[in-house]
């Protein structure tokens, strides 16, 4: 079976139908909803098809308060679906608390790269307040972990935009202009008031451009692996 | 993929593809199938010209079937 999302309870609407137009099923595994079609092979990675399942998950997800988008292409036993939906209860059930009620913004940060911090390699023990070689290893990897999910960029609009946004995600690119995609969990119905903020800010010479509302994509763990 | 021969965009260039209809493609594979990793140089550089996007993207769905596929993920195809 083709698995479209992970619910917290069945779908307000009755009868949905998935990318092939096939009836959409409710499989209940404890306190999860699996929205699953019949499939006896995966469709093709197409625009096509992609569009056609993100209908399908925006339909989902206007018959629930809280979804998980599942991944492209999950095509699953019924069997094996139970069994990782069991085993994975509990940490589905946090991303769906996280999601309820929430829908996703993308925001893409646009730029010039800023030139890389100068590491100097510190060789003596006092430049790192004493630490020895191995700490400062990690403490070096620990900052650059940070540096990794963090969006400086939007500084100036933080202020702003602290009113809407419930979480954050970002991940950084090494494909300029594009510096960083950063994903926002807003409550649902904010997303023009999230748009207007957005294109009103200032923040020259990055470049912000938002996209949504989404369902909760950015926010969903590999669900079914 | 040669990310060197292709004209890196402005800023503008960026912006007003990722402002326009090509950009819900791009948000599509980003969101569907790979979460993030799928926003390479490739892609970004093909941003320079809405032509460039669909060819990119394109090439890029192909790979992504590829990889969906575990048939072929037992032997590999050769890079193009």
């Amino acid at each position: 079976m083709y698995v479209y999302a992970v619910l917290t309870g069945a779908p307000r609407s009755g009868s949905l139908a998935g990318l092939r137009d096939e009836p959409l099923r409710a499989l209940r595994v404890g306190d999860l909803v699996a929205a699953v079609g019949e499939m006896s092979e995966r469709p093709a990675v197409s625009e096509a098809t992609l569009r056609a399942h993100d209908v399908v998950v925006r339909r989902l997800a206007d018959a629930v308060d809280a979804i998980l988008p599942v991944r492209f292409g999950s095509l699953l036993s019924e069997t094996t679906l139970t069994d990782v939906l069991r085993r994975r209860a509990r940490e589905l059930g946090e991303a769906l608390a996280l999601v309820a009620g929430r829908e996703q913004m993308t925001l893409r940060v646009l730029g010039e790269v800023s030139p890389p911090e100068t590491v100097a390699p510190q060789t003596s023990a006092d430049a790192a307040g004493g630490l020895g070689p191995g700490a400062r290893y990690l403490a070096a990897r620990h900052a650059e972990w940070r540096r990794g999910r963090e969006a400086p960029e939007l500084a100036a609009v933080r202020p702003a935009l602290a009113s809407l946004v419930r979480v954050e995600r970002v991940v950084r690119h090494d494909a300029p202009p594009l510096l960083a995609s950063v994903y926002h969990l807003i409550d649902r119905g904010q997303g023009a008031a999230y748009q207007t903020l957005i294109e009103r800010a200032t923040l020259a010479p990055i470049r912000l451009v938002a996209t949504g509302p989404w369902p909760p994509y950015a926010f969903a763990p590999e669900a079914l692996e | 993929m040669r990310r060197s021969g292709s004209l890196p965009p402005s800023g503008d260039d960026a912006r007003a593809i990722f402002a326009t209809s090509d950009t819900s493609l791009l948000e599509l594979v980003d969101n569907l199938l790979t979460k993030g990793v799928v926003l390479t140089g490739d892609v970004v550089l093909g941003l320079a010209g809405v032509d460039l996007v669909y060819a990119r993207l394109s090439v890029l769905l192909c790979a992504a079937d590829r990889l969906l596929d575990p048939r072929d993920a037992i032997a590999p195809r050769g890079a193009p």
